[in-house]
């Protein structure tokens, strides 16, 4: 099991402000599951999602990660997880204004020892134009593909997606999520996407339906459909 | 309700505003503490000017009448016309402290203001009038017995009154490099309570008043004169018992004009002063040396270049912080109206007026710059000022001194708040003139472009923390800009701090090891005998120096505007007292060689090989010299010969003081010889005088560290706040917060290292300069040690670092979800 979410609790404030955020939250993802989690604003999945990704700590419970316990990491330990485990889409992408499309992915290189080479994946999201656009120069969606590269760049075990077609027009939303789904299958890697659109659900392996902080339904997908087949 | 949003946002930001607080409160507290000393000392003076009846013009001569008098009274602009006869003695109860003695018939102008006793009688022969200061440092009151020693004469008088002067606000003794007030007293005494017969009587037995010099100056030896020609004698044929005899047997009235006044001063009616000078002359028909105003007499014109150079810093000090803090301003009110694009949106969609919104901003800025001028004001006025001028009393003495208070605070006060307000306007405006509906979407990221950086042939080898920090550093000009003065400005005070507290050091060295390295310094009374002193000097192998008033100028008989007041220095060049050249290295004078001092050759256009003239200040004679070389000196501008060349002119040489390294303290008690000092004691004194620049080492300290932590702090909460977002995203990648405290660490660095390079030269043109402006005859080249500069860099690096690493600690805590929430 690549990931393992143990009775997880997310609580903030304190007293009668107290805000469950997670509550008691359980789940199981297999390595090289495409999962997407589905809820409404506010049931809790982007704080799953940023306790998966070590942005965040539980109040309770345990997350395990390729066999670590991620829950009981240390700033520094953290860091190393992010840089090594994990890859992170944003719904606006948050790439570095400052660095250009290339710049923002060879910028793994100061994190990881084996990242991977930028031209490389510049192309393999369709890119190679934009090498040396800056993101201010860049469609919504070319910024995503470069975030997706940049994620892709450092090689990691998971790529998370919180909304990562978020701020993207149908269309080319739809292409940015081909894209992932094309990339997961060819190299193998477990993605797991927070959305609230239902309609994304129907591409994943996995379905983990949220609500109030809970777990609503935790559904596995035996055929899941490509991207393109699905009626967006 | 916008003032509740103003207070929260206040206590939200608290690092920026504190800085646009303390920068308005430092440049009015500095405004207010430099000029409150200045208008406290215009008014004091004012004051006391007009008790004194202070002289507009200082006429000098061989020797002036009650006819010259009724000369210059009968010009229709002269007020009151005084004579006066001034010689310098010494104290020989008080170690042998300089004295100058005022001898006057009638008192009307230049009158001692007096603090305790009787008002100055020149009428009073058992009296002396004694100078305050002098007489606290030695304990003399008013009914004391104070004895004078004047050409090896002696003669006590009681104190009548403990006195100051308007021409001797500043006083330095003559053998002294810095001011002792117990060095040096002047006395107000009557014409006639001076013991003229012993007087003369001692200079016959000392050789240096013949019958011939008396029968020239004086009436006294006429009925001799006829009875000897009578016989066929002529006055050659007077002995010196004869004439000693002769003088004896007269009354002291004959022999008053053997000591005739040699100065007239004159105060007219509209304070004009050496405009007058053709009309006078004429009036005394030529019968003068020299004629000076004000700005030729040292007491007065000293504090004159002092009050200057603080009006001159109250106003510098404004521009400097009034600027950093504009700057501060500038960045920190544009980062919050981006901040807050939305509310402003939100604010003018709710029907709020433009000029409300408008209003509240500049509020911001406003009110703390108000806050700040205020307490500025406060604490400058009622601490600082009246604390600078006791720190001042030390060297200057203006009687009811008191630190001044005047409206024009209100003006600069005002003018900062306004200056305040404008940079805030300024940098909001853009934003504020936005319509709502667009101010209330997020506003469209910052156009990418290529830096000018990236021109750089080796830009692709440089690494990622130098190509990000690079493209940062162009994209945020005004951040960096104020980042780099701020550093500077900070750099250049460290420096001057830094460089202060090793100029005493430098300055001993300076006086004490290069130009009188001698181990003692006798002081010599006017009378002494030459062949007396020479024979002295040869035995204990020592170097005789004369000093006395020169004027200067490219053509003999000058008139004032071309002429200049100067000193002349007379050495025997056997090494004990000495002249440098501007690298502070000592130079020997050859023989016919003539040095002039390097402020005196710029400001007159004289170079090595021209000529030029001098004659005596109280004698009119002129002589006609060439510049043989160039020599620094410090506090003194003039003229340097050596004795045989000076002996060449025909001048006397009266030496005034005689250098040894032999112990002369065994010679202390010779009837010529008024103190003995040795080098250790006037280092000592020197240093203790100089404490005070101490003083200035710490305050220049603590304004450096306000403010780089000032700007650096605004600097870095600028930076960090820009790029949150860019630090919240690398820490998601992975990044280990300590990379990235270096990426933020590593700019400061930067900046700060471009601050100090900046700011290092600055800081000895600066010093320089401040010692410069203390007077025309100041020529200060001081060199900063390259320990100052090292020092100082460190400390400013040290501070920089610090006030990074207060901000780079905010990154380990983060919050990388808070930080990523909201729309781009």
């Amino acid at each position: 099991m690549l990931v393992e979410f143990r009775d997880v609790v997310k609580t903030y404030g304190t007293g009668e402000g107290l805000q469950m955020a997670v509550d008691h939250v359980n789940f199981e993802i297999e390595e090289g599951e495409f999962v997407v989690i589905l809820g409404q604003s506010g049931a809790g999945k982007s704080t799953v999602l940023n306790m998966l990704g070590g942005m965040d700590q539980p109040t309770e419970g345990t997350i395990l990660v390729a066999g670590q316990k991620v829950s009981e990491m240390n700033d520094k330990q953290l860091s190393t997880y992010r840089a090594d485990i994990i890859g992170f889409i944003f719904q606006f992408y948050n790439l570095l204004p400052s660095l250009t499309a290339y710049e923002n992915i060879a910028l793994t290189k100061s994190i990881v020892k084996n990242a991977r080479d930028a031209d490389e994946l510049l192309h393999l999201v369709g890119l190679d134009h934009c090498r040396d656009k800056f993101p201010s120069q860049m469609s919504g969606g070319e910024q995503q593909r470069v975030s997706i590269a940049r994620a892709f760049a450092k090689n990691p075990k998971i790529l998370l997606g919180d909304e990562p077609t978020g701020a993207l027009d149908s269309e080319t939303g739809v292409m940015v999520l081909e894209l992932l789904q094309e990339l997961c299958k060819k190299e193998g890697k477990t993605v797991i996407l927070v959305t609230h659109n239902a309609d994304i659900a129907k591409c994943a392996d996995r379905v983990i339906r949220m609500k109030n902080g809970k777990i609503k339904e935790n559904t596995v997908n035996k055929n899941p459909l490509p991207v393109k087949e699905v009626d967006w | 309700m916008l003032r509740r949003k103003i207070f929260r946002e206040l206590k939200m930001n608290w690092g920026q505003f504190l800085s646009i607080f303390l920068l308005a409160f430092l440049a009015m507290a500095m405004f207010c503490t430099m000029e409150g000393h200045v208008i406290g000392e215009n008014k004091s003076r004012a004051t006391f000017h007009k008790n004194c009846n202070l002289a507009d013009l200082w006429i000098y001569g061989e020797g002036f009448t009650q006819e010259n008098v009724n000369q210059v009274k009968d010009l229709s602009f002269v007020k009151d016309v005084g004579l006066r006869m001034a010689v310098t003695g010494s104290a020989p109860e008080c170690e042998g402290a300089q004295v100058d003695i005022y001898l006057e018939r009638q008192n009307v102008v230049n009158k001692p203001y007096v603090i305790k006793g009787e008002a100055f009688d020149p009428k009073d022969t058992k009296g002396i009038w004694l100078t305050n200061a002098f007489a606290k440092c030695w304990n003399v009151k008013v009914g004391d017995t104070f004895k004078v020693e004047y050409n090896g004469i002696t003669f006590s008088k009681k104190v009548k009154g403990l006195i100051e002067s308007a021409e001797y606000e500043y006083r330095i003794a003559d053998s002294d490099t810095d001011t002792d007030l117990s060095h040096i007293a002047f006395v107000y005494m009557s014409y006639d309570a001076f013991p003229i017969k012993e007087y003369v009587l001692h200079m016959i037995e000392q050789g240096k008043i013949t019958a011939k010099k008396v029968a020239e100056n004086t009436k006294a030896l006429d009925s001799q004169l006829k009875m000897l020609s009578a016989k066929g004698m002529t006055i050659e044929d007077i002995t010196q018992d004869m004439l000693y005899e002769a003088v004896n047997k007269m009354e002291d009235e004959k022999l008053a004009d053997i000591m005739p006044y040699t100065q007239m001063l004159v105060k007219t009616t509209d304070g004009s002063a050496l405009t007058r000078e053709e009309e006078i002359a004429k009036a005394i028909d030529d019968n003068y040396a020299a004629m000076v105003d004000e700005d030729s007499i040292m007491g007065i014109a000293r504090l004159n270049s002092e009050i200057s150079q603080h009006e001159t810093f109250s106003y510098m000090f404004v521009v400097i912080f009034v600027g950093i803090a504009v700057l501060v301003i500038a960045t920190s009110m544009s980062r919050m109206v981006e901040k807050q694009r939305t509310q402003i949106g939100t604010m003018n969609a709710l029907g709020m007026k433009k000029h409300k919104v408008i209003l509240h901003y500049i509020s911001y800025s406003t009110w703390i710059s108000l806050l700040g001028v205020i307490v500025g004001m406060l604490v400058g006025t009622f601490y600082a000022s009246p604390f600078m001028v006791k720190l001042f009393t030390q060297w200057y003495i203006v009687p009811g001194l008191k630190a001044g208070f005047d409206s024009s605070y209100c003006g600069i006060a005002v003018l900062i708040v306004v200056v305040c307000a404008a940079a805030s306007y300024l940098s909001c405006r853009r934003l504020l003139k936005v319509k709502p509906a667009e101010a209330l979407r997020p506003a469209a990221p910052k156009q990418g472009k290529r830096c000018v950086f990236e021109r750089l042939p080796f830009w692709d080898k440089l690494g990622f923390n130098t190509q990000y920090n690079l493209r940062d550093i162009s994209r945020a000009k005004l951040r960096v800009l104020m980042g780099i003065i701020g550093t500077a400005v900070g750099m250049l005070l460290m420096v001057y701090g830094a460089a202060c507290n090793l100029l005493v050091d430098d300055m001993v060295d300076l006086n004490f090891q290069k130009i009188q390295p001698a181990a003692y310094q006798m002081k010599l009374s006017q009378d002494v005998s030459l062949k007396k002193v020479d024979d002295l000097a040869e035995k204990v192998s020592g170097e005789l120096i004369m000093s006395d008033q020169i004027e200067i100028a490219k053509k003999p008989n000058a008139s004032s505007d071309q002429k200049k007041k100067e000193s002349l220095t007379v050495l025997e060049g056997k090494g004990l007292y000495n002249i440098v050249d501007t690298k502070q290295k000592v130079i020997h004078l050859s023989k016919g060689c003539v040095g002039l001092s390097r402020k005196l050759s710029a400001d007159m256009g004289l170079k090595v090989g021209d000529t030029f003239y001098w004659h005596i200040y109280s004698q009119n004679e002129w002589y006609k010299a060439k510049v043989g070389v160039i020599y620094q000196s410090t506090e003194t501008q003039g003229i340097t010969y050596l004795r045989e060349d000076f002996e060449k002119t025909g001048v006397q040489f009266t030496p005034s003081m005689l250098f040894s390294n032999e112990d002369l303290t065994a010679y202390d008690n010779l009837d010529y010889v008024t103190g003995v000092s040795s080098k250790k004691d006037m280092e000592a004194a020197y240093r203790t005088g100089m404490e005070a620049v101490n003083m200035m080492v710490v305050m220049m300290l603590v304004f450096s560290t306000i403010l780089i932590v000032v700007v650096l702090y605004n600097s870095g909460n600028l930076s960090f706040h820009e790029r949150v977002k860019e630090f919240a995203t690398l820490k998601v990648l992975g990044l280990q917060s300590a990379q990235i405290r270096k990426i933020l660490s590593i700019q400061n660095i930067w900046l700060s290292v471009i601050g100090i390079l900046l700011g290092a030269p600055l800081g000895k043109v600066s010093l320089n300069a401040m010692m410069n402006s203390n007077g025309e005859n100041f020529d200060y080249n001081l060199m900063i040690h390259p320990s100052s500069y090292i020092v100082s860099g460190i400390l400013v690096l040290v501070v920089s670092m610090l006030v990074s690493f207060m901000f780079s600690k905010r990154i380990k805590n983060l919050d990388m979800v808070e930080s990523l929430k909201g729309a781009e």
